[in-house]
């Protein structure tokens, strides 16, 4: 589809052939590097920034003694998953609000001004990412966690018993047990690199920091409102998808080195 | 090894095995009937056709579904045919519509509000002119069309032929200028008839604690939503406007706009983050808790009532409202917002098996027998006439169990042959202070809009412009970016200056091609001026 | 095991930044808790941030009235119990072949695997097979394409290659064949991972909504996801501005409804994941590779 120019006479089969007009009018559009520099931007940004994240969370819940604080803060923070972003974006508005919102309270208190956390595009990054983690770290976690559970336990008594204290056994046993785990993770996220998240970018982006928040995904929206482009949709979606696949292959590559691969 | 030599052929068979499922699975092209549906049949005389039904998922509990319930029922026994309902998510309609048609299963008669998309089907020859269809078939609507040549003129395509059908209202006022008159009258004020008194109001009821609570903590004017888009249509901030008898691309008046909302912002007289506030609601609250002196909101429906008016006398006791005419400016004094008075809602599919059942179809729909059933429900079971002649409902709550939902219904129905019972104040209680207070205001608006010292801002309804060519479509993507250094203009004080954001503007338009829509524009009005539905087609439709 | 001071100190930074997560976490549940028990009134000018204000189960009344959320709910119900039975088995059965060294073709096989991850064939193609399939309006179209999720499938395969060959090769030397092995052993061991994959699948079923849309034609086979974003989906329409359809206003659901609706979404979701965490629990490999 994405080398035809898709018309619903003639099907998929049967419309004419384009070959590559569809990625020259796609690549003509001025705003096209930067859309894709944004994609890149946030979703990269997002990964390597979050991706410490839940592995932490993971590890300070296993060595946690307490089951019935354990399965309170499990369930508490894998909840933000489920979440909408229409809902978190519009918290987050109003947290962040100039007038009223509680962060520039406090900020108004230290510094006499409120400051738009949302109009800046450093700042609005900043929320826009954090903003990720919370809603996906704890659910990532419970692959962490699963991880966890399936280490031989008798290698911490092991360890214990050569007289490693808990920093240590967490550095040799816990981390070691888990890194094939996280390199499957962190290579899975790089193939998701391209699809930055609609949704949360959608609701949390505003005029001012378009020239970050622009990405693959809002602009497809937006050429969708102005009426189906079946074949340059399917061309962008194409593209990602060769975008990720490049990503995919090379930190493989770098995972190989390393003993791990998925192939 | 044996295990080995097994293992190997299993792997190599089992791609094979499913390659052949499938194919053998898709040569056999699933014509599913699906089961009967769920419409009674009535005579076996009757055609049978398909027809697409917005589905919103708010059909409450016993009631049915929205392809079988009481109105289904209702129409299919009473109706020329019988017709079966296909759901179409609202939210999702044109990927589900292009989902259908792509696979060949449209159904025959498709109801849809966006023009862009039935356009699209024009473009694609998925959809069959009708004028033959009307001219051999049609009683109700081709009577219509003589009583509204207009149902003719907006519907036909590039090619001369009319492809579509609709309804007709009568044209009122739809967004309202509302302004609080209590604190007017505490800062000693006068409603504001040009910009500089807006922006010296604004000011006022913003510095002078209009509210009296000893608090600076009011706003002036909303800035976001749709009071945002009135502070526009008030410089006639169009886009497209006609110059010397030509359709051409406006900067002057964009610019003047953008301007005058710089100075709202810089003299703090709005929400700072009006930017965040997607879809008004910010703005909103603002009104309903008596925040905001100035506020567009609307008068075309009974539940804007509910919306804008209820919630602000219920925080606000001593509110007191007007809906005044939009301030002039330099480009003259335009009215706030008005409804579509000719709408197209329906085409008919081309791959129909029984085009003359479809227009019956139509025909009953547009009826006024059908109408009324629709709207009202059956006589003295569900609505009773009232002390105007009208129709209400009798009990509100078994009405919006049994009634309310049956809107989309309804695109077919005429309003205006309705009135003047259709009308939004004839379906509020006057006995009601507070409907009563709405009445007024549904008053003062159409006033504001319709009177003869105001004009429309652009040159015609937005669903009336001509649909852009294919290629042009991406252009105008990559130009609607351009409202974002507009914005940010307006909240970056001096870093970002107005100038800027225009030149900046500018350039985007010529890099992204804009002079191909300029072209196109212009070439559309000199040919179409005649003949397309415009503004002054539109206020054929005022009545009193 | 007694601990020292400074691992002592650790553990308590440990509770102290899980206690901050966890309430970050439970403020927004709690804010969209009170919007849904709040004074309609209230919602609508703005008022509840935290703690509901004034309290009213309207909304609660109106979503079971209103609208068909037993039924929708019992749909989810259905199409996530099959789904995930299905999903589990047809995931572990590809699995387990792709860790085995002398399955012929392997690397192929994943490679292939690999790339349907990455490439997906676009809405129209998608439809259309499923089509040709005969599946439309039924859950199949469901159940058939989210069969095997490639992320699930390549976490599973992970595990299970992290289990110590030892143990293979000692089940082979006491003549047990691959069924066996997999049933009695690779099974038990991959506990903690199975639950999550179950826990994902379930999620994902859950949670369907736009192939649910688009397969089903028949509103009674909506499920509770479908309704609930049909709710919240007339607020982002709002956030348009360009719908002339007046109708978008009119029957747009007020915020307490929205949020009663989201509450019946997550709860189930909240009761199940207790029960499932005591399979993640440490230790489970215990003394399997020793003797």
């Amino acid at each position: 589809m994405a080398f035809k120019h898709y018309n619903f006479s003639g099907g998929i089969w049967h419309s004419p052939w384009v070959g590559l007009d569809n990625f020259r009018v796609l690549f003509s559009t001025p705003a096209t590097i930067q859309i894709i520099r944004n994609t890149l931007l946030l979703s990269l940004l997002s990964i390597f920034v979050g991706f410490p994240f839940p592995i932490l969370l993971a590890i300070m819940l296993n060595e946690v003694r307490a089951m019935w604080f354990k399965r309170i803060v499990q369930t508490l923070i894998f909840l933000p998953h489920f979440f909408s972003w229409i809902i978190v974006a519009g918290i987050i508005v109003t947290v962040f609000s100039q007038q009223s919102g509680v962060v520039n309270e406090l900020w108004q208190s230290l510094f006499g001004q409120s400051f738009a956390f949302l109009y800046h595009e450093g700042s609005w990054l900043a929320i826009f990412v954090s903003s990720g983690i919370w809603k996906e770290a704890g659910f990532s976690a419970i692959v962490y966690l699963a991880a966890l559970g399936s280490i031989d336990a008798s290698l911490y008594e092991a360890a214990s018993l050569d007289g490693a204290n808990k920093w240590k056994q967490i550095w040799h046993v816990t981390l070691p047990g888990i890194s094939s785990t996280v390199v499957l993770m962190f290579i899975l996220s790089m193939g998701r690199v391209m699809e930055v998240g609609f949704d949360q970018v959608f609701m949390l982006q505003n005029s001012t920091v378009s020239n970050i928040s622009e990405v693959i995904s809002t602009y497809i929206y937006k050429i969708g409102l102005m009426g189906s482009q079946f074949s340059l949709t399917a061309a962008i979606g194409l593209f990602e998808s060769l975008v990720s696949l490049i990503l995919v292959v090379i930190t493989n590559r770098i995972a190989r080195k390393f003993g791990s691969g998925l192939w | 090894m044996k295990i080995w030599q097994r293992n190997a052929l299993a792997a190599a068979m089992l791609p094979l095995a499913c390659g052949v499922l499938l194919v053998a699975c898709s040569s056999n092209n699933g014509t599913k009937e699906e089961g009967e549906g769920a419409s009674t049949s009535a005579s076996k005389d009757k055609g049978n056709i398909s027809v697409t039904i917005y589905d919103r998922g708010n059909i409450p509990q016993g009631m049915g579904t929205i392809d079988n319930n009481r109105w289904t029922k209702w129409l299919n026994e009473n109706g020329p045919v019988n017709a079966k309902y296909v759901p179409i998510p609202r939210g999702e309609s044109v990927q589900k519509l292009n989902i259908l048609f792509s696979s060949g299963n449209a159904p025959d008669v498709i109801e849809e509000f966006d023009a862009n998309f039935r356009d699209q089907l024009y473009q694609q020859k998925q959809i069959i002119p009708v004028d033959d269809l009307i001219e051999k078939y049609s009683t109700t609507y081709k009577e219509l069309m003589a009583k509204y040549p207009e149902l003719k003129k907006a519907s036909t395509k590039s090619d001369g032929k009319q492809y579509e059908f609709g309804r007709v209202q009568k044209l009122t006022g739809f967004q309202a200028l509302f302004i609080r008159v209590d604190w007017l009258e505490k800062l000693g004020l006068q409603e504001p008839q040009t910009v500089e008194e807006l922006f010296n109001v604004a000011k006022a009821f913003t510095e002078n604690d209009p509210d009296g609570n000893g608090q600076k903590d009011t706003y002036g004017i909303a800035l976001s939503g749709e009071t945002g888009g009135a502070i526009s249509t008030m410089f006639q901030d169009v886009s497209w406007v006609v110059e010397g008898g030509k359709l051409v691309h406006d900067w002057d008046r964009a610019q003047a706009a953008v301007t005058f909302k710089k100075q709202l912002y810089d003299a703090g007289l709005v929400d700072k983050d009006f930017l965040s506030d997607k879809n008004g609601q910010k703005a909103l609250q603002d009104w309903i808790n008596g925040k905001t002196g100035i506020f567009v909101g609307r008068t075309i429906d009974p539940l804007n009532f509910s919306t804008y008016y209820e919630p602000l006398k219920k925080n606000v006791p001593n509110a007191e409202v007007k809906a005044i005419k939009l301030p002039a400016s330099m480009y003259g004094r335009f009215a706030v917002g008005v409804n579509n008075p000719v709408q197209m809602t329906t085409v008919i599919n081309a791959k129909t098996k029984d085009p003359e059942a479809a227009m019956k179809y139509i025909d009953f729909m547009a009826s006024k027998t059908t109408g009324e059933m629709l709207r009202y429900g059956t006589p003295e079971v569900d609505s009773a006439k009232n002390a105007n002649g009208c129709y209400v409902p009798k009990d509100l709550e078994q009405f919006s169990k049994e009634v309310t939902w049956n809107n989309d219904f309804q695109l077919l129905l005429q309003q205006i042959e309705l009135e003047p019972c259709a009308s939004t104040a004839s379906q509020l209680d006057a006995s009601q202070p507070l409907q009563k207070d709405f009445i007024e205001l549904i008053n003062e608006n159409n006033e504001a809009n319709l009177s003869p010292d105001v004009q429309y801002a652009p040159i015609t309804y937005g669903e009336h412009m001509p649909a852009l060519p294919e290629d042009l479509k991406v252009v105008n993507t990559n130009v609607s970016t351009i409202v974002d250094f507009y914005n940010k203009a307006i909240v970056s004080g001096s870093s970002y200056g107005v100038d800027q954001a225009f030149a900046d503007a500018k350039s985007l338009w010529q890099k992204s091609g804009g002079e191909k829509l300029e072209e196109f524009y212009l070439k559309w009005y000199d040919e179409n001026k005649d003949t397309a539905f415009l503004a002054k087609d539109m206020w054929k439709f005022i009545q009193n | 095991m007694q601990l020292s001071a400074s691992e002592k100190i650790m553990v308590s930074i440990f509770y102290v930044i899980l206690v901050i997560a966890g309430l970050l976490c439970l403020f927004p549940l709690i804010h969209i808790v009170s919007l849904s028990i709040s004074d309609t009134h209230a919602v609508a000018s703005g008022w509840v941030t935290v703690f509901p204000v004034g309290f009213s189960l309207e909304a609660y009344k109106q979503l079971f009235a209103g609208t068909p959320i037993l039924r929708s709910f019992w749909n989810s119900v259905q199409i996530t119990g099959v789904g995930v039975v299905l999903s589990m088995i047809f995931t572990i059965l590809a699995a387990y072949p792709l860790t085995r060294t002398y399955f012929y073709g392997r690397k192929l096989y994943t490679f292939a695997i690999i790339f349907t991850l990455l490439f997906g064939g676009g809405l129209i193609p998608t439809f259309l097979t499923i089509k040709s399939f005969g599946l439309l309006n039924t859950y199949g179209a469901l159940w058939l394409p989210g069969l095997i999720s490639t992320f699930n499938l390549l976490v599973l395969r992970s595990f299970m290659e992290n289990i110590p060959s030892e143990l293979d090769d000692a089940a082979r030397i006491d003549g047990c064949g691959d069924w066996l092995y997999l049933a009695k052993i690779v099974l038990p061991l991959s506990m903690p991972v199975l639950t999550t994959l179950a826990l994902f699948y379930g999620v994902g079923y859950w949670n369907s909504f736009f192939n649910v849309l688009m397969y089903m034609n028949d509103t009674t086979k909506y499920n509770l996801s479908v309704l609930v974003q049909q709710m919240i989906q007339s607020q982002t329409m709002l956030a348009q501005m360009n719908s002339s359809d007046s109708a978008d206003q009119i029957l747009l659901t007020p915020e307490e409804i929205n949020s009663a609706a989201i509450m019946v979404m997550v709860l189930p979701i909240m009761i199940v994941y207790p029960f499932l965490q005591k399979h993640f629990v440490k230790g489970v490999m215990i003394g399997a590779v020793k003797g």
